[in-house]
C-alpha cells in the first residue's frame, strides 16, 4: 500500500508562485481581448481553411509565396524531431525574475553612485526581496543550493550566485546605512562592494543566457549588453524620477542608455540573422514570428525609443516630468525584451 | 464591429497587452515618483 506524503511548503510555494505569475499573464491576455473586443469593436472573419500539404520535412525550411522560409518550422513535436521552442528557462518566473534582478540592480547603481538613498531602497527591495523570492521559489532541489556556489572560474550561474550573496550583504547594510546617515570607510567599502555586484548582476543575465549552449539564439555576444544597457537606463530614469530636482546630467544618461538599447537591440537581430539557422529562427520569432509585438514594440518602441525621447525632453528642461514616463516604460521595456529572448528561444532538432 | 482576420486581431491583441502593461508600470512608477518627493520636501522642510 502506498502512502502519499504531504508536499514541502517550499515545494507548495513554489506550486503557488508558478501559479500566480500564470495567472497574472491570463489576466492580462483577457484584458486585452476584453478592450479588443468591447473597445475597440474587433472581430474575427471566418477564412475557409486552407487544405493542408500531404507531407513536409520537418527540418526542412519551405518558401511559398508571401510567406517567409522560417514560418511554421518550429514544432510542437514532444520527440524534438523539429526546431522546437525552450520550455526549461521561458516561463513568467525567469523573466519576472531577471526584469526584477536588472531594474534593482540598475536603480542601485545608478542611486549609490549619485547618492540618492529612495532609490537604493527600491534598487536593493527590487533585487534582494523580489528577485531573491522567485529565485529561491524556483529551485529545484533547495538542499543542495550551497553547489551552485562552487566553480565560479568555471559557471555564470556561480558568478552570479556569489554576486547576487555579495549584493545582499553588502547592499543591505549600505542602504541601512545611507538610511541612517553612515559614513566613514566601512560605508565606502560598503558601497563599493555591491556596486560592483551590481554590475555583475547587470550582465549576469545575458551571460548566463551565452552559456546555454542548445540555443544558439542566446548565445549572441550583444545580448548581455542588451539586457545591462536597458536595466541600467531604467535605473538611472528611475533614480532621476524619485529625486525633486534631478540634475540634468543623468536624465541626459538615462536618454544616451535609452538609445544605445534601441541600437544594441537592433544589433542583436543583426548579429542573429548571421548566425545559425536555429538563430535565424529566433531573429524570425523576434521580427515576424510570435514575439515581434512583444520585442520590437515592447522592447524596442515602447520601451527605448520613447523613454530616450522623454528622458531628453526632461533633461533639455521642455517636459520635466517626462522623466516618471521615461522611467515607467523602461521598466516595461526591461520586462519585454527579458520575455521575448526568452521566449524566441530555439533548440535545433536532435537528429 | 469591425471584421478583421486571425493575425490582425492577434496583433491588435498583442499591441493592447503591451500597452496596458507600460500603463500599469506608469501607474506604479509614478506613485513611487510622488511618494519620494514628497517625502524629500518634508524631510527637507523639518
Amino acid at each position: 500500500m502506498t502512502t502519499l506524503t504531504p508536499a514541502k511548503p517550499i515545494v507548495r510555494a513554489q506550486a503557488l508562485i508558478a501559479a500566480m505569475l500564470h495567472r497574472t499573464d491570463e489576466l492580462l491576455d483577457r484584458a486585452a481581448e476584453v478592450i479588443v473586443r468591447d473597445v475597440l469593436k474587433l472581430e474575427v472573419v471566418e477564412t475557409p481553411v486552407a487544405p493542408a500539404p500531404a507531407a513536409r520535412a520537418s527540418t526542412e525550411p519551405t518558401a511559398h509565396a508571401g510567406k517567409s522560409e522560417y514560418d511554421d518550422l518550429i514544432t510542437d513535436y514532444a520527440l524534438q524531431i523539429g526546431y522546437h521552442r525552450d520550455s526549461n528557462w521561458a516561463v513568467p518566473q525567469m523573466w519576472c525574475e531577471m526584469a526584477a534582478g536588472g531594474i534593482g540592480a540598475g536603480t542601485f547603481l545608478v542611486s549609490a553612485l549619485t547618492g540618492s538613498v529612495p532609490g537604493m531602497v527600491i534598487g536593493f527591495a527590487l533585487t534582494a526581496v523580489v528577485k531573491g523570492i522567485l529565485l529561491l521559489f524556483d529551485l529545484g532541489r533547495p538542499e543542495r543550493v550551497w553547489r551552485v556556489f562552487s566553480k565560479p572560474g568555471e559557471s555564470w550561474i556561480a558568478r552570479g550566485s556569489w554576486a547576487f550573496a555579495a549584493f545582499c550583504g553588502a547592499g543591505g547594510l549600505a542602504t541601512l546605512g545611507a538610511l541612517t546617515g553612515m559614513a566613514g570607510p566601512l560605508m565606502t567599502l560598503l558601497l563599493t562592494v555591491a556596486t560592483l555586484a551590481s554590475v555583475v548582476l547587470l550582465v549576469y543575465d545575458g551571460f548566463f543566457l551565452n552559456a546555454s549552449a542548445g540555443v544558439a539564439g542566446w548565445r549572441s555576444s550583444v545580448l548581455p549588453f542588451l539586457f545591462a544597457s536597458n536595466a541600467t537606463a531604467t535605473g538611472a530614469a528611475l533614480t532621476a524620477a524619485l529625486m525633486a530636482n534631478p540634475p540634468a546630467g543623468l536624465m541626459w544618461t538615462a536618454a544616451g542608455l535609452f538609445a544605445a538599447s534601441a541600437g544594441l537591440g537592433y544589433g542583436y537581430l543583426s548579429d542573429l540573422r548571421h548566425g545559425l539557422k536555429s538563430a535565424r529562427v529566433t531573429e524570425h520569432e523576434l521580427t515576424k514570428g510570435a514575439q515581434a509585438i512583444d520585442f520590437q514594440v515592447g522592447a524596442g518602441i515602447v520601451g527605448a525609443v520613447v523613454p530616450a525621447v522623454a528622458a531628453a525632453l526632461a533633461a533639455s528642461g521642455a517636459m520635466p516630468i517626462a522623466i516618471v514616463k521615461a522611467a515607467a516604460l523602461g521598466a516595461a521595456g526591461v520586462y519585454f525584451s527579458r520575455k521575448a529572448v526568452l521566449k524566441a528561444g530555439v533548440h535545433a532538432p536532435v537528429l | 464591429m469591425k471584421q478583421v482576420d486571425q493575425a490582425t486581431y492577434d496583433r491588435t491583441t498583442s499591441v493592447v497587452k503591451v500597452l496596458l502593461m507600460a500603463a500599469i508600470s506608469f501607474v506604479i512608477t509614478a506613485g513611487a515618483a510622488v511618494t519620494s518627493r514628497r517625502l524629500t520636501k518634508r524631510r527637507i522642510q523639518s
